[in-house]
């Protein structure tokens, strides 16, 4: 599975804001429910226990908080920008966080699950995509970004 | 330590290059004066000429004070006569010898009795076993388990298409939150290195991860590499190894077909072996290959007796869609060239030797001691004594050299890979991965 093809304009939402890690995967998977059939309050607890194994924040500015969710068709990956940065608990290595990429994933699609990550953390690595993301004005901007990312990393 | 070495071909060499290495005090015994010289202008080592099967020789090569003698020539009969005189004559505290059939085996084991620092190495058996471990992994070029399987150190060649190409090793604990999966050693354009914090994955990369075995399925899927469609195994070669190889697989009810170029020799495996298909023909013919379902095989190993002829079976094989080829190579000329072909492991039945005796060799905490490619990187399961700097104080604040990575520790029951901030606890034991030119430095870590 291609990072872009998993990429879905209404599940970029822009414009959030939180006062913390938790708070902030809360007001995501509230956006989230609010765009597809997700249960909130399930997206909400898979998100959080995943992050108690060890914060999924990669640096700069960037988290990818993922977890497998029962009873899913298909990979779903939603991304949220919180515009005041999101202290995720990790200062000591990261700086706030202010752009998620999310990936819940069907507990039998554990090599897809692994390589969407994989895309996400290999794509973040691209200085330019980085700042697009926190500095594009809308979704299409956001999408196009990374797709030109993707390619530059041969995905 | 004061170590003889009688024979100074490829495994003798390498042994006394190694031994040497380590700090002790070698000698090398080699009959002929060509390779004499020749190992004079190649290797700091003392050489001495002669035949050293023979007492005199044996004398002047300082047997009398030597704590370590290893047989190590072309012919079981040599290596025989010097492990015997050097055991019973001499009573040479250890001793080693190679020995490919099984036969002179008995006969050594019957003369020294059940001695546990006198010790018979039979390459082909390492072969077999080599390729037997490496077969539940696809893809894989080595795989050694550590603390009792609970954790393996598995080597693969990262591939343009692997979604590992231009990952950064500090995604892996995002990846991988749960179990262990780090890298403990990469080789890129030939040099080795023991990996440090942002150092990045990419595409022909030779990469040793240091996996939980209930992750394996997982790092393989996204190196890109699969079991075949069929739980099967193709042999191309009825030699010695083919056959003990087949045997084992007809015990773990794997199904075998055996490909043998000589009639007589498929004959006699065909009558030899039980469910193993036997076919008459030649391993480099792709259309037999093809009809026999080498696309459709789990692994697919060539091990006759002409070891080109056995990488342009594998490659064959490879082409056709075989999940996972082994190629039976001894010459490191020619495993060197083939290293970026597709073959997935070549197995050197001498320099698998060398690792044995390597093993033997070492002494002390060093519980167990696994030789990884190319000699260069080594990983060793210790335990670690009250007295050992790393207990000391965090791993951070040790200032162990570069080269030097404690890749995880056993703690409880568990396998926990350590951070900066951890700290070892006396008699725990850890799996410390180093690169070859830090490998002497291990013993002062260890200890003081």
């Amino acid at each position: 599975m291609k990072i872009c093809d998993a990429i879905r304009p209404e599940l970029v939402f822009l414009g959030l804001s939180a006062g913390n890690a938790h708070e902030a995967i809360e007001v995501m998977a509230g956006e989230l429910a609010a765009s597809s059939k997700l249960d909130a309050a399930m997206v909400e607890s898979a998100l959080i226990e995943r992050e108690q194994l060890g914060s999924t924040s990669v640096g700069n500015g960037f988290a990818i908080p993922h977890c497998k969710l029962a009873n899913l068709g298909e990979i779903v990956v939603a991304l949220a920008r919180f515009e005041a940065g999101v202290d995720f608990g990790d200062n000591a290595n990261h700086e706030p966080v202010s752009f998620f990429f999310a990936v819940l994933s069907p507990p039998d699609q554990p090599a897809e699950h692994l390589q969407v990550l994989s895309q996400i953390a290999r794509i973040l690595k691209n200085a330019d995509l980085r700042k697009e993301l926190i500095e594009a004005a809308d979704v299409p901007s956001i999408t196009r970004a990374i797709e030109s990312a993707a390619q530059q990393e041969g995905l | 330590m004061k170590v003889i070495v009688v024979g100074g071909g490829l495994v003798g060499s390498t042994l006394a290059e190694r031994i040497a290495s380590d700090g002790h005090d070698v000698v090398l015994v080699e009959q002929s004066r060509a390779l004499v010289s020749e190992l004079n202008d190649r290797f700091d080592v003392q050489v001495v000429c002669g035949n050293g099967a023979t007492v005199p020789v044996l004398e002047e090569a300082g047997i009398a004070t030597c704590d370590m003698l290893l047989a190590t020539t072309d012919s079981d009969e040599v290596n025989m006569v010097v492990a015997l005189v050097g055991s019973e004559i001499f009573r040479v505290p250890k001793v080693i010898t190679r020995l490919r059939h099984s036969g002179h085996e008995v006969g050594f084991r019957r003369i020294v009795g059940d001695n546990a620092q006198r010790v018979a190495i039979n390459p082909e058996h390492a072969a077999v076993e080599k390729i037997l471990s490496l077969m539940p992994v696809p893809g894989a070029v080595d795989v050694v388990p550590f603390f009792e399987g609970q954790l393996v150190i598995a080597g693969f060649l990262v591939r343009p298409k692997s979604e590992f190409n231009g990952l950064l090793l500090s995604h892996l604990r995002l990846l991988f939150p749960g179990n262990p999966v780090l890298v403990v050693a990469m080789r890129r354009d030939g040099e080795w290195r023991v990996p440090h914090g942002e150092d990045e994955i990419r595409a022909g990369d030779l990469v040793y991860f240091a996996v939980d075995p209930v992750e394996l399925d997982n790092v393989m899927a996204l190196l890109g590499h699969r079991h075949g469609k069929e739980r099967r195994v193709m042999i191309a070669g009825a030699t010695r190894i083919g056959i003990q190889l087949a045997h084992r697989l007809e015990d773990q009810k794997v199904p075998v077909t055996l490909v043998e170029p000589g009639r007589a020799e498929a004959e006699s495996a065909a009558a030899e072996l039980e469910s193993t298909t036997v076919i008459h023909g030649s391993p480099t013919d792709r259309e037999l290959l093809g009809e026999e379902g080498a696309d459709a095989v789990d692994g697919f190993v060539a091990c006759t007796d002409n070891h080109e002829e056995n990488v342009v079976a594998c490659l064959l094989a490879r082409k056709l869609g075989a999940a996972h080829t082994f190629a039976l190579v001894d010459n490191p000329a020619l495993a060197s060239l083939i290293a970026d072909l597709g073959i997935d492991a070549v197995i050197s039945p001498r320099l698998l030797s060398v690792g044995v005796a390597l093993h033997f060799a070492r002494t002390g905490n060093v519980k167990r001691v696994a030789a990884l490619l190319d000699d260069a990187v080594e990983a060793f399961e210790a335990v670690v004594p009250g007295t050992s700097r790393l207990v000391q104080s965090p791993l951070a604040q040790l200032g162990l050299p570069r080269g030097i990575l404690v890749a995880a520790v056993q703690r409880g029951d568990r396998i926990i890979v350590p951070g900066g901030a951890d700290r070892i606890q006396p008699g725990e034991r850890v799996l410390i991965v180093t690169t070859a030119a830090m490998t002497s430095r291990i013993d002062d870590i260890l200890e003081r």
